[in-house]
């Protein structure tokens, strides 16, 4: 209430600002208001059921301000353009990578790439058959064609049903068959950012992992290689 | 050569040939050079060099000039192998807690084209344990001298990230040859 009365304090200031707050311009979606609560107590739970679920390594929050220190002065370093002393020494002794090429290899890779690049067929020339309208409206349609047309309906639609509900090759069948490293693999590659926010929704309540399913060293490494 | 007239020629097409033949000359061998680091074998990156160029001279038309051209070229062949040794993991039905990459160490062992000394085979050995985002900025960082600008443009992630997993890779590496001294 207090803060009410101090932000009309304010806007009666403004030139040519409303005085009452609901008269501003700004709307806001339908029925946002009463959702709002419903919404910021779920993301409520979400967080806390996050804090439960995950847990860190051990001594990981004691050792976290060195390492930002750590990486700070690393960041400084690689400002100056100083490589670590090690490195240094590195690049005497592997200076390159020590992969070599067959003889003569850079002389055939240009006629090989240009002859690639022909043998690519041509896209831009090509140009879609075009079939005149008028010409598919030259035969009246009769009722023959019409009961053709129901004849290859029904049977496709027959079929197509037999297939789905008789048919052992379902999708949780073709699931199960996957691997998980293939299923987790895909998922790696092909997720969205806010899909995690989408499967939470979805899944809450169902989904309840086991701190003991991550030791120590695989949330280590996972960090570690995360960065 | 400058870029600009490599791509100013590219667009027209009478001597579209001409500049792409330029283009070639100019940036074959430092693109075949990333390629192969990556993914070790040199069949593959003659595969892969083939399939980046065919997709350079298909799209070198819509190339925007707000960019620099070889960081362009260096983010078609990075993706280009990345997608490739997605393929050859999931192909090989490689975990993903296998960080060793332990077939591109394979390769680079069997292979006939390695004839680095002892310091180059570790290193490169160092480099396959590395995950290979870490790995890419090693490489691109230490063979190439490419800045971070640069690997931030063709990578499309920030410096600051960029300096962390190359403090991570050379402490990694570091340690690799301290273990297998």
């Amino acid at each position: 209430m207090d803060n009410k009365r101090f932000y009309q304090d304010d806007l009666e200031g403004v030139k040519g600002m409303p005085l009452n707050p609901k008269d501003l311009p700004f709307i806001v979606p339908n029925d946002y208001f009463s959702t709002l609560e419903t919404k910021i107590r779920h993301r409520i739970r979400v967080i806390s059921a996050t804090e439960k679920c995950f847990k860190v390594p051990k001594h990981y929050f004691e050792t976290l301000p060195s390492r930002i220190q750590e990486r700070i002065a690393f960041e400084e370093q690689a400002d100056t353009n100083q490589e670590p002393s090690f490195i240094e020494q590195l690049k005497v002794t592997a200076p390159t990578s020590g992969f070599s090429i067959p003889n003569g290899y850079f002389d055939d890779l240009n006629t090989a790439i240009v002859q690639a690049v022909d043998d690519q067929p041509e896209q831009k020339n090509k140009q879609a058959n075009v079939i005149p309208l008028q010409k598919r409206r030259a035969r009246p349609a009769t009722w023959i064609g019409y009961v053709a047309a129901a004849c290859i309906a029904i049977s496709i639609g027959t079929y197509t049903f037999f297939q789905l509900h008789h048919t052992t090759d379902t999708f949780e069948n073709r699931l199960k068959n996957i691997p998980d490293n293939d299923i987790v693999s895909y998922l790696e590659y092909y997720s969205e950012s806010g899909d995690g926010a989408a499967f939470e929704t979805q899944f809450e309540g169902v989904l309840q992992l086991d701190e003991k399913h991550f030791s120590d060293e695989e949330i280590e490494a996972y960090l570690a290689n995360s960065i | 050569m400058e870029d600009s007239i490599i791509i100013e020629k590219f667009s027209d097409e009478s001597t579209r040939n001409e500049a792409f033949n330029l283009l070639l000359k100019k940036y074959q061998q430092r693109i075949y050079w990333h390629v192969r680091r990556l993914v070790v074998d040199h069949d593959d990156a003659d595969d892969l060099i083939q399939d980046i160029f065919v997709k350079v001279w298909r799209n070198l038309e819509n190339f925007r000039a707000d960019a620099q051209l070889y960081t362009w070229l260096y983010r078609i062949a990075t993706n280009e192998c990345i997608t490739f040794l997605n393929k050859k993991k999931q192909y090989q039905k490689i975990s993903l807690d296998d960080d060793s990459s332990s077939y591109l160490a394979e390769t680079l062992t069997t292979s006939t084209y390695f004839n680095g000394n002892q310091a180059q085979l570790k290193l490169q050995q160092a480099l396959l344990t590395l995950p290979e985002k870490q790995r890419l900025v090693f490489n691109m960082k230490y063979f190439e001298d490419l800045k971070y600008d640069e690997i931030s443009e063709i990578l499309g992630t920030s410096v600051g990230a960029l300096k962390a997993s190359y403090h991570l890779a050379v402490k990694k590496i570091e340690q690799f040859f301290n273990d297998h001294d």
